[in-house]
């Protein structure tokens, strides 16, 4: 076949110029009038709910993790087409995770079952598939002899069916497994509080976070910690910056957060934890229960070996005796001593006086099962049964731990999943039972939430589902089998230390009362729900009346049960608070021992989850491979992470892979040199390369199949136990959207002066706070690029007073008479957690364009996470500092991109915004050469998506072509929605409107899960973002090419003990300091000193 | 004219080779990755789509079916009546009848559509009352046939409107009416109404705003109750013929702030007036 290269076809492309300019209209339709016949199908009958053209918003629950955050779902025309969170949600406030959003891929995947499945392969054809009432028939008759139920922590009515169906119905045994789950922390909080449960971490009001490498800001968290992180970090909630204190072989995505890092060998920390725990109690004479269990130990003696700098230490030390605290196990990178990690940081919570304030505990788990129950179950249920529900038992589990053998030995195996994972085998009948916002549910959170989760749309694509629970009703009714139904539920469930007790003895005195043994005291506490149910949504009712109604009157609700359930279907939850007191019981304790690497090789192999995909759960999930790790700026691949020195040793080239060896096998894989990895360490991330779980999961190498298999103490897997050999080889590198590695992969910002931190003395010195900006940016070093441009610039050296008001403007500034739409990112709070890329693409209908093209450069996403890690001698000072910023479209005043479109399909319009018209492109590239901000995308083909993915696009936004550049458009159908709204709020009659705030309008605004980000309208000075533009910390990215931006950046303030503004030798701010002060200094007065917020 | 034929024996070659390269997928990016790019790939498909579109539309596509295509903006024609599924007259219902066009096309008021009605809404009138009574009798007009086959079904339909009209219509009569163009037997069904209105996708056009601006429906839809016996389009829907009214409509040329019930102010309208000339307010 000829081949053709690229340049010669341009060569050719070229000649042929005339011709192509006559006919280069990148849009067939204007010369071709002719288009199809389209059809419109109106109802026959209209469901009352639904307004073709206008969105409908379903309270409902996320359901991506055990934590129960309430979402909205936004249905139009009967489709789910996006997630937000629930703005009155108290565990979400609205917003949501990475995660959260990518869930919304589950329900449209490509790879779901739309009928019953014997065996573990998608059927090509229709007849492959078991019809429902076959497999109905099959669970009707598995359900009995011994039946062994695993799945993913249930709450609520669904727990409360299970534990009937199978526990007191069959007899069988409940297992809650979730892969990220640590039973450690769990196991640690029995042994020492006797509670079965974990806590609850609340870090809003900590002074110090000390994190033991748990990625508690992504997969490992939530969206309620990462807020709360956030809000520890806004000086406007409690006066004060928290510090952060990480410990850890590595830097995860959560502890480049961090501000001191203290680098430990990998399988250690459990030593540092002990140590800090025990030097802390000396610090504070600690006194109290569990200072027998510090008795024996010797802290320096812990510290030995570990490689963690005692000065650090006493640094953390002295951090958690001054203020508040939180202490956070590690988890997953830290699992080989996981348990007495766990109990190490109880202690130190515990001596740091944080058990009870801001260490919570609420609601047991019961049922929680650990990695080790959960196999010890699967291989007891040989011959018998075994449901599977939800999680994937084989990803996890190497083929070294013969969970595979005892899955296939397992008589009836019945598994409730969507998609194929690679826990299934053979053997197994699989029942798709639909996603959290195809069917009824509930949820109740450790803190006790309630939340409702509705079915806001049926399945697409054919897909026939039923929920677990309807197949469990449904079987259960068919079989005659019951469960004694539980007591109505009375003040033991109520929250402990308030006037509940009397309030609902009040409530059952004024009812008459039956016999006895006919327990049914009061309306309030109505029976509760049988196998008897019918369906589920009957059963939920029911549950919730008896349940949670109950909780409601005794806070002093007066309503109906009718009127409630109607409210809280509307408002998605109750907001019920549990909390156990709980006390500390010395136990038997041992010091830790540090952990041990097996096998041969030079490095010791650790794994950890990846931030988007976990330990596998979102795979599948095509956003969470395709947008890059914040830290590597790898997508869809396996990488490691080892330390540059190590990189370098090994001559390892950036554009080729590497070889990871263990005893267990060997992988390819990329690699990135990160400081934050120790030397004698290589990380590995988890997540990709599986065997069965979808077409986009098998991408990347299994990592879990090159360590050993062994559990810890409290049972989970542990993945940090095996040494490995590293050498280079000739495959390629991960993909990566930094095209050519070797030349634009950067780990700082190379001295380009875009991305600030601010001191936090600079940030609490009043001298400052009085005059003006604590921004570097305005305290250049005289040999930076900018400073050099200001001094040969004559415009700077105009008479006058302000440097940006002074710079000589070519063109006229563009009129805003009602709006300047403009943004603000407070990178204090912004951890790199990339769900704002997420509902970008969510919201925008932003192309995947795979692996191939990633390499090219040619991925679509709006906004880029920009990492810079200055820290890069981290391992000696312990200050990793990593800034992140996410840079989307900058909507500058006077664009560079504007002024070289030679059609006019990018312009400023009155509101302030960057326009991009795609009908209107030809496809020049100018724009995106022009742009400083690189914030620019090409569509260099027509991406589609493939079959029912298809079905999720946003109807409001235009699905770009082949040819078009497209970028930020600070969703614009957003705010024309927003505006419409706020119009058709206008009372005539009485002449009045609701306020306008544009403050959550983004989707990125909107999801944020630390409140980083704010939308809002420059002109209305009352208006949130007005505010952060006058803010001392307030920069725009690449001011001195005075392209106005409309996205201001706060500093991140960091805890350097010293001024990071270049004159401090000059004495105060104001003073006259060289040769900038004349244009730079005074200007702050005018530019932020006037409006500046009291901090 | 020479100009064209130098374009053309220049550009031809370089067409084909384009084309040819296209199609056959043997333009390779020149990376120093190989990137065969594959199309239809299951993982990630792409589109494909010619660079240089064929001056001929029937070649665009080979799979285009062009005998069901219509002109669906510029110059109008009258001539160019769809084959509706139902033979509807607006000259009829909103002109003889004055009915309210918001009586049927519902969301008008309320959403970016106006909503093509729910069979139900002609049901309204067209059903039989529970106590056996017709509003509008169907005897002899097969068009009714039609709707109320959409409805039941035909065979459902037939039975409860010979029983209703004393079978004034026969079973046969009404079966044999009661078929669509391709004579099947209708069911029940949404009405595959065929669009008469069809804007490109790349435009959002917004009802709501429009009807709650003032404008009558008239203005762009014509007199469809004077003159419409199956609705035609008499608008260009073109992007000119949108902004001649964006630019010159009297509501907004002149300074009837007072009447544009939207707007509080007449600096207000003023602004509305250069903000709807936006090219974002279409195109997003």
């Amino acid at each position: 076949m000829m081949k053709i290269n690229r340049r010669d076809f341009l060569k050719a492309i070229g000649l042929g110029s005339t011709a192509t300019a006559a006919a280069c209209s990148a849009d067939p339709i204007s010369w071709d009038p002719m288009v199809p016949i389209e059809h419109a199908y109106p109802y026959i009958a209209q469901p009352e709910q639904i307004e073709p053209g206008n969105a409908s918003y379903i309270t409902s629950v996320c359901g991506q993790c055990s934590e129960g955050c309430g979402i909205l779902a936004k249905n139009r025309e009967g489709r789910v087409l996006n997630l937000e969170g629930n703005t009155a949600h108290p565990l979400s406030k609205g917003n949501l995770c990475f995660r959260g959003q990518t869930g919304l891929q589950e329900t449209y995947s490509p790879d779901r079952l739309k009928l019953p499945v014997q065996g573990n392969k998608v059927p090509a054809s229709d007849d492959g598939y078991t019809s429902w009432e076959d497999a109905l028939k099959t669970v009707a008759s598995a359900s009995a002899g011994s039946v062994t139920w695993v799945g993913r922590p249930r709450t609520g009515a669904s727990a409360a069916l299970v534990k009937q169906f199978v526990s007191e119905g069959l007899k069988g045994s409940v297992l809650y497994w979730d892969e990220l789950a640590s039973s450690a922390l769990r196991m640690a909080s029995k042994k020492v509080f006797g509670f079965n449960g974990t806590p609850t971490f609340k870090l809003a009001d900590a002074h110090t976070i000390v994190n033991f490498g748990m990625d508690f800001l992504n997969s490992e968290g939530s969206v309620s910690l990462a807020n709360g992180w956030s809000m520890s970090k806004d000086p406007n909630h409690g006066g004060f910056i928290s510090k952060m204190f990480s410990v850890g072989a590595r830097i995860g995505l959560t502890n480049t957060n961090t501000d001191i890092h203290i680098s430990t060998t990998a399988g250690s920390e459990a030593n540092v934890a002990f140590a800090v725990a025990k030097k802390l109690a000396d610090k504070k004479k600690y006194n109290g229960p569990a200072a027998s269990m510090l008795q024996g130990i010797n802290a320096d003696e812990l510290l030995n070996g570990t490689g963690a700098k005692t000065e650090l230490v006493d640094q953390l030390v002295d951090a958690l005796s001054a203020h508040g605290s939180v202490a956070l196990p590690g988890s997953t990178e830290a699992s080989a001593n996981g348990s007495d990690l766990a109990i190490a940081t109880l202690l130190i919570n515990e001596v740091a006086g944080n058990i009870g304030t801001s260490v919570v505990f609420g609601n047991e788990s019961e049922f929680a099962a650990s990695s080790e129950e959960v196999l010890k179950a699967v291989q007891s249920s040989k011959g018998g049964t075994l449901f599977i529900d939800g999680v994937d038992l084989g990803y996890a589990f190497n083929a070294k731990s013969g969970m595979a053998e005892a899955l296939a030995g397992v008589k009836n195996l019945i598994v409730f999943a969507n998609e194929m994972n690679d826990g299934i085998p053979a053997n197994a009948l699989v029942l798709p039972v639909g996603t959290s916002v195809e069917k009824w549910g509930d949820a109740e959170s450790a803190t006790g939430v309630h939340s409702v989760s509705q079915a806001a749309m049926k399945p697409v694509n054919g897909n026939v589902v039923m929920s677990a629970e309807d197949i469990l009703l449904k079987v259960a009714a068919n079989k005659g089998i019951t469960a004694a139904v539980a007591a109505p539920v009375q003040t033991e469930d109520v929250v402990e230390g308030t006037e509940v007790p009397a309030a609902t003895e009040a409530v059952e005195a004024e009812v008459p009362v039956g016999t006895e043994d006919q327990v049914q005291p009061s309306i309030a506490a109505a029976p509760a729900p049988g196998l008897d149910a019918g369906d589920f949504f009957s059963y939920l009712k029911a549950w919730w009346e008896s349940t949670v109604y109950p909780k409601y009157k005794a806070d002093g609700g007066s309503k109906l049960f009718r009127e409630f359930w109607m409210e809280t279907l509307k408002s998605g939850f109750f907001a019920g608070s549990v909390e156990t007191k709980v006390q500390w019981k010395p136990a038997a304790f041992s010091a830790p021992k540090a952990a041990t690497f097996e096998g041969s090789g030079d490095y010791n192999l650790v794994l950890f989850p990846h931030p988007y995909t976990g330990l596998g759960r979102h795979s599948n999930r095509p956003w969470a491979r395709e947008i890059p790790d914040p830290i590597t700026n790898f997508s869809w691949g396996t990488w490691v992470e080892v330390h540059p020195n190590t990189a370098e040793k090994l001559g390892l080239r950036k554009d080729k892979g590497v070889t990871l060896t263990t005893a267990n096998g060997s992988i390819n894989a990329g690699w990135y040199g990160v400081p934050g990895v120790q030397e004698g360490t290589v990380a590995l991330v988890m997540g990709g390369g599986k065997a069965n779980s979808g077409r986009y999961a098998a991408l990347g190498a299994n990592p879990i199949s090159l360590i050993g298999h062994g559990f810890n103490a409290a049972g989970d897997i542990v993945y940090t136990n095996t040494k490995a050999s590293l050498v280079k080889n000739d495959e390629r590198n991960a993909p990566s959207p930094q095209n050519d590695l070797i030349k634009s992969d950067t780990l700082t910002t190379n001295g380009r002066y875009v991305n600030f931190t601010t001191s936090i003395v600079d940030f609490n010195n009043k001298e400052l706070t009085d005059t003006g900006s604590v921004v570097p940016e305005h305290h250049l070093p005289e040999t930076s690029m900018a400073m050099r441009s200001r001094k040969t610039d004559n415009r700077f050296h105009q008479e006058g007073k302000d440097t940006t008001a002074k710079l000589t403007d070519m063109y006229p500034e563009p009129d805003h008479p009602t709006y300047r739409f403009a943004m603000a990112i407070d990178l204090n709070k912004c951890n790199g957690c990339n769900a704002c890329s997420a509902a970008c693409y969510a919201e925008n209908n932003v192309s995947v364009v795979g692996p191939e093209q990633v390499r090219l450069g040619r991925n679509m996403g709006w906004i880029r996470m920009s990492r810079y890690w200055e820290g890069t001698d981290v391992q000696e000072t312990g200050k990793p500092d990593v800034r992140f910023q996410p840079v989307m479209c900058q909507h500058c005043s006077h664009a560079p991109c504007e002024g070289v479109c030679p059609v006019l399909a990018t312009y400023h319009n009155l509101d302030g915004l960057n326009a991009m018209i795609y009908n209107r492109c030809v496809g020049t590239r100018y724009c995106a050469n022009n742009c400083p901000y690189s914030a620019r995308r090409f569509n260099y083909h027509t991406f589609k998506w493939p079959e029912s993915f298809n079905l999720m696009l946003n109807p409001n936004v235009l699905v770009r072509e082949m040819g078009v550049m497209e970028k930020c458009t600070f969703c614009i159908q957003r705010i024309r929605e927003y505006k419409d709204e706020w119009r058709d709020s206008r009372d005539f009659k009485q002449g009045t409107q609701s306020p306008e705030s544009y403050d959550r309008v983004t989707a990125c605004a909107a999801a944020c899960p630390s409140d980083a980000i704010t939308f809002g309208n420059l002109k209305d000075e009352k208006s949130t973002v007005a505010t952060q533009f006058q803010d001392r910390r307030a920069f725009k990215m690449l001011n001195e090419l005075n392209t106005k931006p409309g996205v201001a950046y706060l500093t991140r303030i960091v805890h350097e003990e010293k001024s990071l503004l270049h004159h401090g030798e000059h004495g105060g701010h104001g003073e006259d300091h060289g040769d900038h002060g004349d244009h730079g200094d005074h200007g702050h007065k005018d530019d932020h000193g006037n409006k500046e917020p009291a901090h | 004219m020479r100009n064209f034929q130098k374009a053309i024996a220049f550009g031809l070659p370089v067409l084909c080779l384009a084309a040819y390269g296209i199609v056959t997928n043997t333009v390779s990016a020149d990376d120093g990755d190989t990137a065969q790019d594959e199309y239809n790939n299951d993982l990630f498909p792409r589109g494909l789509k010619y660079l240089v579109p064929p001056p001929v539309p029937v070649f665009s596509d080979p799979e285009r079916d062009i005998a069901n295509e219509h002109v669906a903006y510029g110059a109008v024609d009258e001539n160019e009546v769809l084959d509706q599924p139902i033979a509807y007259s607006h000259m009829l219902h909103a002109g003889e009848l004055q009915i309210e066009c918001q009586y049927c096309h519902t969301y008008a008021k309320r959403s970016i559509h106006a909503g093509i009605p729910s069979t139900q809404i002609c049901m309204n009138c067209h059903d039989v009352s529970p106590n056996g009574q017709l509003r509008v009798d169907p005897t002899g007009k097969p068009e009714l046939y039609k709707l109320l086959s959409y409805n039941y079904g035909a065979d459902e339909a037939a039975e409860i409107f010979s029983k209703a009209t004393n079978n004034a219509i026969t079973t046969e009569d009404f079966l044999a009416g009661a078929v669509d163009e391709e004579g099947t037997q209708i069911e029940q069904e949404p009405i595959p109404w065929q669009k008469v209105h069809d804007l490109p996708d790349f435009v959002h056009f917004t009802h709501k705003r429009h009807v709650k601006a003032g404008l009558e429906c008239q203005e762009c839809h014509g007199e469809v109750q004077d003159t419409m016996t199956v609705a035609y389009r008499v608008g260009e829907l073109t992007m000119g013929w949108c902004l001649n009214c964006h630019e010159s409509h009297p509501s907004i040329q002149e300074n009837h702030c007072d009447e544009l019930n939207e707007f509080k102010t007449c600096d207000e309208a003023e602004l509305r007036r250069a903000e709807i000339k936006d090219c974002y307010t279409c195109h997003k």
